[in-house]
C-alpha cells in the first residue's frame, strides 16, 4: 500500500507539481515552435515521453552502477548528456531502419529532443529525490506525459487564437507566454488540491 | 566594439532569438538569484568561446558539436562545483538549472555560429556581449517580478527600495508571474521595434 502512495505520488508530481513546462519552465524552446499545430505536438509528445522514460532508465543506471562505485559523481552532468545525445541517435538510427512510417511521425522530432532540458531536467530532479529505478523510471514516464499534455493544450488554443484578432505587438511569442502563464496558473493550483 | 554590443541590444538572446529562456524564468524570483545565474552564463560562455577558438582548427568538422559540448560542459561541472563549495545556499536555490547550463541554447550557438570560425579575442567579446545581454534581462525580469512580488528589493542583505503602500502580489514570484512577465516584456519590445520602423518607414 505504502509503495503504491508513493508511486502515485510520483506520477503527480511529474505530471502536476513539477511540470516541466508551466511549472519549472524546462524546454521552453520547442514548446513554443511545436505548439502551433495539433498534429506535430502530438507527434512531439509521443517522442518526448518515449526518450524521457529511456533517459530516466539510462541515467539513473549509469549514476548508481558506473560513477558511484568509481567516485566520479561530479562528473554527471558529462555523463548524462553524452548518454541522452548517443541514444538518441541510437534510436533515429533503429527507427529509420526498421520503421518509416514510425520515422515520418516520431523520429523527425528525436534531434530537438536532444537539446530539450527537459530530458536532462528530468535525470538530475530524479538524483535529487533520490528515487529508487521503479520511480525513477514512473517519474520519467509522467514527466513526459505532463510535457505532452500541455503541449497538445497550447497547440489547441493556439489554433483556434488563429480566429482571433491580437493586437499586434502581441502576436506570436508574447500571446503565447501569456497563455502560458494563464495555463500555469490552473496548474499551479492543483498543488493544493490534492494533498496526501 | 560592434561585436561586443551585437548581442546586447540587437540581438538579444532572450527577446529576439528566444534561446536559453528556460533558465531566465526559472531563477528570476530574486534579484540576486538571477545575478549569481548571470555569473555562471558569463563564465561558461566567455571561456568555452575562448577555448573553442583556440581548437578550432585541430577539430574535423564532423565531431565538432560534440567536442564543444564536452568543452562546456567540463566548465559548467566547475561552477556547479564552485557554488557547492563556496555558496551553498545559492546552489541549493539555482538547483536543477545550474546544471542545465551546460545545455543552454545561447552558449552552443555561439560556440557554433561565432568562435568557431573566428579569432579568440573578438570571439571572447562576441560571447561577452550576449551575456551581458542575457544577464541584464533576467535581472530586469527578477527585477520587475520581486518587487512586485514581495514589495522589496533586497540585493544580499542590503535593502535598496522598499514600496510600503501596496500589497505584494503573490501571484508573481510564482511560476505564472515568470511567464506574465516575459510575455509582456517581449510585447512591448515589440511594440517599440513596430513603432520604430514605422516612422522611419514614413521618414523615407
Amino acid at each position: 500500500m505504502t509503495t503504491l502512495i508513493s508511486v502515485l505520488n510520483v506520477i503527480l508530481n511529474g505530471f502536476f507539481f513539477y511540470n516541466f513546462i508551466l511549472v519549472q519552465f524546462l524546454g521552453l524552446c520547442s514548446f513554443l515552435v511545436i505548439s502551433k499545430d495539433i498534429r506535430s505536438s502530438a507527434g512531439f509528445a509521443m517522442a518526448i515521453t518515449f526518450v524521457n522514460t529511456l533517459s530516466a532508465a539510462t541515467t539513473w543506471l549509469a549514476y548508481y552502477y558506473i560513477l558511484v562505485p568509481l567516485k566520479i559523481e561530479y562528473l554527471y552532468i558529462l555523463v548524462f548528456i553524452l548518454l541522452i545525445a548517443t541514444f538518441t541517435q541510437l534510436i533515429e538510427m533503429i527507427i529509420k531502419r526498421y520503421s518509416p512510417s514510425l520515422q515520418r511521425s516520431l523520429g523527425i522530432f528525436l534531434p530537438l529532443i536532444v537539446v530539450h532540458c527537459g530530458i536532462l531536467g528530468s535525470a538530475v530532479m530524479i538524483l535529487g529525490f533520490t528515487y529508487s529505478f521503479v520511480e525513477g523510471v514512473v517519474f520519467g514516464v509522467s514527466a513526459g506525459l505532463g510535457v505532452g499534455m500541455v503541449i497538445l493544450i497550447m497547440a489547441g488554443i493556439r489554433e483556434r487564437l488563429a480566429l482571433v484578432k491580437v493586437p499586434k505587438p502581441l502576436e506570436n511569442v508574447p500571446i503565447t507566454f501569456i497563455i502560458a502563464s494563464l495555463l500555469s496558473i490552473v496548474f499551479l493550483n492543483y498543488v493544493r488540491v490534492i494533498t496526501f | 566594439m560592434r561585436v561586443l554590443t551585437r548581442g546586447i541590444l540587437q540581438e538579444n538572446p532572450i527577446f529576439y532569438l528566444v534561446l536559453g529562456i528556460c533558465s531566465a524564468l526559472a531563477v528570476t524570483t530574486k534579484l540576486e538569484n538571477a545575478l549569481a545565474m548571470g555569473f555562471a552564463v558569463t563564465f561558461v560562455i566567455v571561456i568555452s568561446s575562448a577555448l573553442v577558438s583556440l581548437i578550432r582548427k585541430h577539430i574535423p568538422a564532423i565531431i565538432r558539436l560534440a567536442s564543444y559540448m564536452i568543452v562546456i560542459t567540463s566548465l559548467t561541472t566547475i561552477i556547479v562545483i564552485y557554488f557547492e563549495a563556496f555558496d551553498p545556499a545559492m546552489y541549493r536555490t539555482l538547483g536543477i538549472y545550474l546544471p542545465l547550463v551546460a545545455i543552454n541554447c545561447i552558449i552552443l550557438g555561439r560556440a557554433e555560429a561565432y568562435a568557431s570560425r573566428n579569432t579568440i579575442i573578438p570571439s571572447v567579446l562576441d560571447s561577452l556581449g550576449y551575456a551581458i545581454g542575457y544577464t541584464w534581462v533576467i535581472s530586469l525580469v527578477s527585477l520587475i517580478r520581486q518587487l512586485l512580488g514581495t514589495g522589496s528589493i533586497t540585493i544580499f542583505d542590503i535593502q535598496i527600495l522598499t514600496i510600503s503602500y501596496f500589497q505584494p502580489l503573490d501571484f508573481m514570484i510564482r511560476p505564472p508571474g515568470a511567464l506574465f512577465t516575459l510575455g509582456v516584456l517581449s510585447g512591448l519590445i515589440a511594440f517599440l521595434r513596430q513603432r520604430r520602423a514605422q516612422s522611419s518607414r514614413r521618414r523615407r
